[in-house]
């Protein structure tokens, strides 16, 4: 019985493995596109989250109206996506804190490089901290280099983390929600002037913490715009 | 339509092949037409049908509901969606998306649906213990407030699992149970629960069947509290034990609590402190979800007469209903605020408080006093998810929100109970992002119809 059972189970797989032996002749996807998500009052790059922005390509080589796909930003405001298919892509920055942009048609093959530039809806400016005790306090003002047509902001967000990726996808809960200021009003000039102070009580003892504030419009897309992201040792 | 919003509107039946393919990839019509093209639809069965109809199926009054709904649907989508929307392609182009100038005709056909079912159904009053006809309300086949149900049995293999999924097994043959009514539904009934004193310690129970006093008769009849019953056996829920506790309970839930170290937290019901079940049989389990989450069961439909070795997976037969007068009232007050006429909001309302034991309204109502009746009558009737849609609120309802449970502990140095506001246990957070206002037209189907393009916005 057993060898019965056994000889089937060769059986089976003898006919499995052969069942997959035609040869694909079709090349893989060997191309790779990547850049960077610039501001464009500093040049430096979009600050932004692991996901914050969304790269989207449409393979226009095969058709008008293709399934985009889409490339994640890295949390340091660059993208990279090594698996693609040599082709001629449009390409449109979405999904994120910034005023809409027009996308580009390019090609892509081997690995080619492209920078977009972006105007975020809000920075975060004059951003300062510091530690009293346990409780992180955190001061910022707004501005909007594009005033007219801004959406409605919504609130200022305080993230914490024990590592360096931090952001609203990456953040100790219990220091974020209880601890954000709403704002929920139009752009203004009183928003404008008005300092901001954000804070975090009973963070951990001995523990290291990075954090970084966020503040978002009530746009499509409900993403932040960022500040820098500090370190912050807890004696 | 409440998924995609505007879809190829068909006339005559298609026939392939005898058709060309270019005569069948129809293109998308726009959302607002749909919707008209719904309404009239709707209009003609009511002009066509009986006014009477065997138990399960339509007859002209079940068209007025749907129509009512339908027209409400229409109406918050073109009001609310005008403001709170993606930008897009397929919205430019009117697919998704209704100008906000046809709110209001879409709120009056609503409105005047509603009316025609008035007169010949009632909100269901048999019973007059409030509590007991608001429960039998689902369980009557006799209902005069049912409109539309879908029946089920056991002879014909459609039986389903409503009571071996919405309360524990200890209740129950088999199954385990799923869904939880989170404190924040509980709340929108009266606020916050009275747990805490005035000096913000929590209030002292001598059991927990005391905290349902004073507690609005259709709450009760909706959702199974702690110390409540069900087939002779008692709801026991507790999230554990203190061996003794002081101080405020704002303290105990921030993040130094003080009496931490006494308490005691279970994953098993058979575990005990003390002699005490640390979790009761129907508890709060530090292990998984097969027991509440959040202090509560869900108590609508449930089948109290049914004995528990008949609650098993696929054994229940209690009829789903589908459209209630309840609704349909609330359809129309939702459409008389929107048009204006609060008064008529009102006496719908007050008809629905009467019968639910609440207190009437003693000044007409606003928008939000209207949908916060609705969720609290329609709650579990598969409404509220569908509602923050077209209210265009679910992005900031669910804006990583996470949920409250109420939890139930014994003090045993006292041997009283008391009752914490917690996040529930999971902490689990539930967003929703713009885009899902309206879902994606599927890929298997623009593949067959390229004409269905743009898809919807940010999809």
């Amino acid at each position: 019985m057993r060898k019965i059972i056994a000889g089937l189970f060769i059986l089976l797989s003898a006919t499995l493995m052969s069942s997959c032996s035609k040869e694909d002749n079709y090349e893989g996807p060997n191309a790779a596109f990547k850049g960077r998500l610039l501001d464009n009052d500093s040049k430096e790059n979009f600050l932004t989250e692991t996901g914050g922005v969304q790269v989207k390509l449409e393979e226009l080589s095969w058709s008008a109206t293709p399934t985009p796909q889409f490339i994640p930003s890295k949390s340091d405001g660059t993208f990279e996506d090594t698996k693609l298919f040599s082709g001629h892509y449009r390409v449109t920055p979405a999904n994120g804190a910034f005023w809409p942009v027009e996308g580009i048609e390019i090609d892509i093959n081997g690995t080619t490089t492209q920078d977009f530039t972006l105007t975020p809806y809000l920075r975060i400016t004059q951003f300062e901290h510091e530690l009293q005790g346990t409780t992180l306090i955190m001061r910022c003002k707004l501005s909007a280099p594009k005033e007219a047509g801004l959406p409605r902001l919504l609130d200022i967000k305080p993230f914490v983390n024990i590592s360096d990726y931090v952001g609203s996808g990456a953040t100790i809960s219990q220091y974020t929600d209880p601890n954000k200021v709403d704002i929920n009003a139009s752009w203004s000039g009183e928003i404008a002037a008005k300092t901001y102070e954000i804070r975090v009580p009973n963070l951990k003892s001995g523990r290291t913490f990075y954090a970084r504030l966020g503040a978002r419009v009530d746009d499509s897309y409900k993403q932040f715009n960022y500040s820098q992201i500090i370190t912050i040792t807890v004696p | 339509m409440k998924r995609y919003g505007g879809i190829p509107i068909i006339r005559k039946v298609q026939h392939y092949p005898e058709q060309s393919l270019e005569e069948l990839q129809v293109h998308r019509d726009k959302e607002v037409d749909v919707w008209n093209f719904v309404a009239d639809d709707l209009d003609s069965a009511y002009k066509k049908m009986p006014e009477t109809s065997q138990r399960g199926r339509a007859n002209r009054y079940v068209a007025a509901a749907l129509k009512s709904r339908a027209m409400l649907y229409a109406g918050t989508i073109a009001k609310y969606g005008a403001a709170n929307f993606v930008e897009g392609e397929a919205r430019t182009l009117g697919y998704v998306g209704i100008p906000l100038s046809a709110a209001q005709g879409f709120f009056q056909r609503a409105w005047d649906a509603a009316k025609l079912l008035e007169g010949h159904y009632s909100l269901y009053r048999k019973k007059t213990d409030k509590e007991q006809n608001y429960v039998d309300l689902f369980l009557d086949k006799e209902s005069t407030e049912n409109i539309l149900v879908r029946d089920y049995s056991l002879t014909s293999n459609t039986a389903h699992s409503w009571d071996a999924t919405m309360t524990c097994r200890f209740m129950t043959a088999d199954g385990l149970s799923r869904a939880y009514p989170t404190l924040e539904l509980i709340e929108r009934f009266n606020g916050q629960l009275p747990v805490v004193n005035a000096d913000g310690t929590p209030r002292r129970f001598d059991n927990t069947a005391q905290l349902m006093q004073g507690v609005e008769p259709r709450l009760l009849a909706t959702v199974y509290f702690p110390g409540a019953s069900l087939r002779g056996k008692q709801f026991d829920m507790q999230r554990g034990i203190y061996e003794r506790f002081q101080g405020t309970a704002a303290d105990e839930v921030g993040q130094n609590p003080p009496n931490r170290q006494f308490r005691h937290l279970a994953g098993k019901t058979e575990t005990l402190y003390d002699g005490m079940r640390i979790i009761g049989f129907t508890g709060i389990s530090t292990d998984d979800d097969n027991l509440t989450r959040t202090g509560f069961y869900v108590r609508k439909y449930i089948d109290y007469n049914r004995a528990q070795s008949a609650c098993g997976l696929y054994m229940s037969t209690q009829s789903w209903i589908d459209m209630r007068y309840a609704e349909v009232l609330l359809n129309r007050a939702e459409a008389a605020v929107e048009l204006n006429n609060a008064a008529d909001a009102r006496t719908v309302i007050n008809d629905l408080r009467d019968r639910a034991g609440a207190p009437q309204l003693t000044a007409d109502p606003g928008i939000d006093t209207v949908r916060n009746e609705r969720c609290k009558e329609l709650a579990f009737e598969k409404q509220y998810w569908w509602d923050l849609r077209r209210w265009r609120i679910a992005d900031r309802m669910l804006d990583n929100t996470k949920y409250h449970a109420l939890m139930p502990y014994y003090v045993a140095d006292e041997k009283k109970y008391i009752f914490l506001r917690e996040m529930e246990p999971f902490q689990r957070s539930y967003n929703f992002e713009k885009k899902f206002y309206y879902e994606p037209i599927p890929g298997g189907e623009l593949g067959k119809n390229p004409n269905l393009f743009p898809n919807n916005p940010n999809h």
